[in-house]
């Protein structure tokens, strides 16, 4: 019989009863969705890293002050704290990150994924790499709704108030990355393996 | 419909977010039109492809934040 998954409420509730493994279980099970995002926005493994760990901090202080009122949206609240530390973390260097055209994405442009000499653990690493290479090279205003829609299961109408636009202009930024995406995809000739 | 319309829709209803009688109106399209079915099918490839892009944290990240959480627990109760 399948085990039933305790809700991220009752995690929390955990959590502030004392119980630290509740947090453990929290982070367990939304660490990758959190630090992708971030590390999406900011292209940098190390400062995501960081980032990562402000989040939770974050998270740590709020759901202890007891101002947590964002009962089952408990992810889309993460992520928005993560993307709120980057907006500030970019303002206070004066700048955003720039479409970025490195050396080793273009070393990658040569690279044919489904070689099949190449061990299957290599390939699906390259994939990953490759794919989040992909994403980082779509504008900024298209890699925040991808992240905020896909992996945060934000509405297009809190991504529209979350980003002061409207719920249209959100749809077609969706459109767009979901148009480059598809350009990017077949130009890299990415396949999935699995 | 457009074909920038067709998108958003399918978006739109890949992700629940349309209303019940569109949502019947747009599985229609998809079971009878050939080109709204291979649009939906590219979509939901595109967000595979992002999913394959997600990564954890190092071990020693989630480490810092329990520490800290360990480490602020008694002045919290």
């Amino acid at each position: 019989m399948r085990k039933t998954e305790v809700s991220d409420n009752e995690l929390i509730t955990q959590f502030l009863r004392g119980n630290e493994n509740g947090l453990e279980e929290l982070i367990t099970r939304h660490q990758r969705k959190v630090f992708t995002s971030i590390l999406l926005l900011v292209k940098d493994k190390e400062l995501a890293e960081d980032l990562f760990q402000e989040t939770f901090i974050k998270v740590i202080n709020t759901l202890r002050s007891g101002n947590y009122h964002e009962e089952g949206k408990f992810l889309p609240w993460v992520i928005r704290i993560g993307h709120n530390l980057v907006i500030d973390y970019f303002r206070k260097q004066k700048r955003m990150p720039m479409v970025r055209d490195t050396e080793e994405f273009s070393v990658m442009d040569s690279l044919k994924l489904t070689d099949e000499n190449i061990e299957d653990k290599m390939i699906t690493n390259q994939i990953h790499v490759e794919i989040r290479q992909l994403i980082e090279h779509l504008p900024l205003d298209q890699r925040e709704v991808v992240i905020m829609r896909h992996y945060a299961d934000m509405s297009f109408k809190d991504i529209a108030e979350s980003t002061n636009v409207s719920i249209n202009t959100s749809l077609g930024r969706m459109r767009y990355a979901l148009i480059n995406l598809r350009k990017l995809i077949q130009e890299k000739q990415l396949v999935l393996v699995k | 419909m457009s074909k920038t319309s067709t998108i958003e829709k399918l978006v739109l209803y890949l992700f629940n977010e349309t209303a019940m009688t569109d949502s019947v109106l747009i599985q229609r399209e998809i079971d009878n039109d050939d080109e709204v079915e291979m649009e939906f099918t590219n979509i939901k490839r595109a967000f595979r492809f992002v999913d394959r892009a997600l990564v954890d944290p190092s071990p020693s990240s989630v480490s810092n934040i329990l520490k800290y959480a360990a480490r602020t627990a008694e002045k919290a109760n």
